[in-house]
């Protein structure tokens, strides 16, 4: 169960927020040890940057790891409820950490499924969907938002 | 209300749990009891019953932020359309709680996170129930909570349990 975050809290949390693309996914990541005798199976997908709406202090490569609890295949389901999905092809927003114990350019995602928005072209312009914004908001609108989260704009109508 | 689709499920229709691990402060006991109870009154043919032999537990370890999962849930095996034969509920003392715990620095009673709530959560999914996170759910399956914030069993997550254990 996850700790229920409004958009601010999101925006000011996530070490990194970026819009990209997902080239590949569900590579085995192996298992993340978690106390004594308890560890969860993990995957891994490489995230295409497009865009970076929230830069932390290092620098961060153009095609990052995304790390993702849970694992599936043909002999192994261990799906962690309330983790985001990752599609591979899909255009998403990804708000991004370093919480677990992960490599040099592996991130894993804040919130779990309130971290993760997909993009999706629809008549004309790009909108955003996920758990934390309402349905008819465009891509503009939702950068929008996250700059005001993050104090560097100000906040206009939505949808 | 989600039930996944590989199958999986006690097929003893219990699940024998201990209560008393390193980690889970004594005092959290009657709490994790109401919160196996809680499933216990749901009507459904399935029972949490305490049994301190049990490998299946209910463990207590401060994670740090974690990207905010203050609780999560593990059951074996993993192989699809198997029976399930155990599970550990992990709390993260990291966050704050009601009733709070002994290692944990106290938080205003606002902030931590409702003890006897979260673990019936994850024991939803010991269960093997899955999140309910439709746009204004008020379920105890719903996937996300704020501290301070009580739930108990809605009519959508006693559908589930009696569906999945009739």
């Amino acid at each position: 169960m996850l700790a229920e975050f409004t958009m601010e809290e999101l925006c000011q949390q996530a070490d990194l927020i970026v819009e990209g693309h997902v080239k590949d996914t569900n590579i085995s990541k192996g298992r993340l040890i978690v106390a004594d005798d308890i560890s969860i199976a993990c995957s891994r997908h490489v995230v295409v940057i497009d865009n970076i709406l929230k830069r932390p202090k290092y620098q961060v490569a153009s095609q990052i790891f995304v790390v993702t609890l849970g694992a599936t295949g043909d002999k192994i389901s261990e799906e962690v409820e309330g983790e985001a999905k990752l599609e591979k092809g899909k255009d998403v927003i990804l708000f991004l950490s370093k919480d677990f114990p992960v490599g040099q350019a592996e991130y894993t995602i804040f919130g779990g499924f309130q971290g993760k928005y997909a993009v999706v072209d629809l008549r004309h312009d790009r909108y955003v969907f996920g758990a934390l914004v309402e349905d008819g908001t465009t891509l503009k609108n939702f950068r929008r938002i996250v700059k005001t989260n993050l104090g560097q704009g100000t906040l206009t109508a939505t949808v | 209300m989600p039930i996944p689709s590989d199958g999986r499920k006690w097929t003893t229709n219990e699940c024998r749990i201990k209560m008393d691990p390193p980690g889970l402060d004594p005092q959290w006991r009657p709490t994790v009891l109401a919160a196996a109870d809680m499933w216990n009154a749901a009507g459904a043919n399935f029972r949490f019953v305490e049994d301190s032999a049990s490998s299946n537990h209910v463990a207590a370890y401060d994670l740090g932020r974690w990207n905010g999962w203050i609780a999560l849930t593990q059951t074996r095996p993993k192989t699809p359309n198997s029976a399930l034969t155990s599970a550990t509920v992990l709390v993260n003392l990291h966050y704050g709680w009601n009733p709070s715990h002994p290692s944990v620095q106290s938080s205003p009673q606002g902030q931590a996170y409702d003890l006897q709530t979260v673990v019936a959560h994850e024991l939803g999914h010991a269960l093997h129930l899955g999140d309910d996170n439709s746009p204004g759910s008020t379920a105890l399956m719903k996937g996300s909570i704020k501290p301070g914030e009580v739930r108990n069993l809605s009519r959508d997550d006693t559908s589930a349990i009696k569906l999945l254990y009739p």
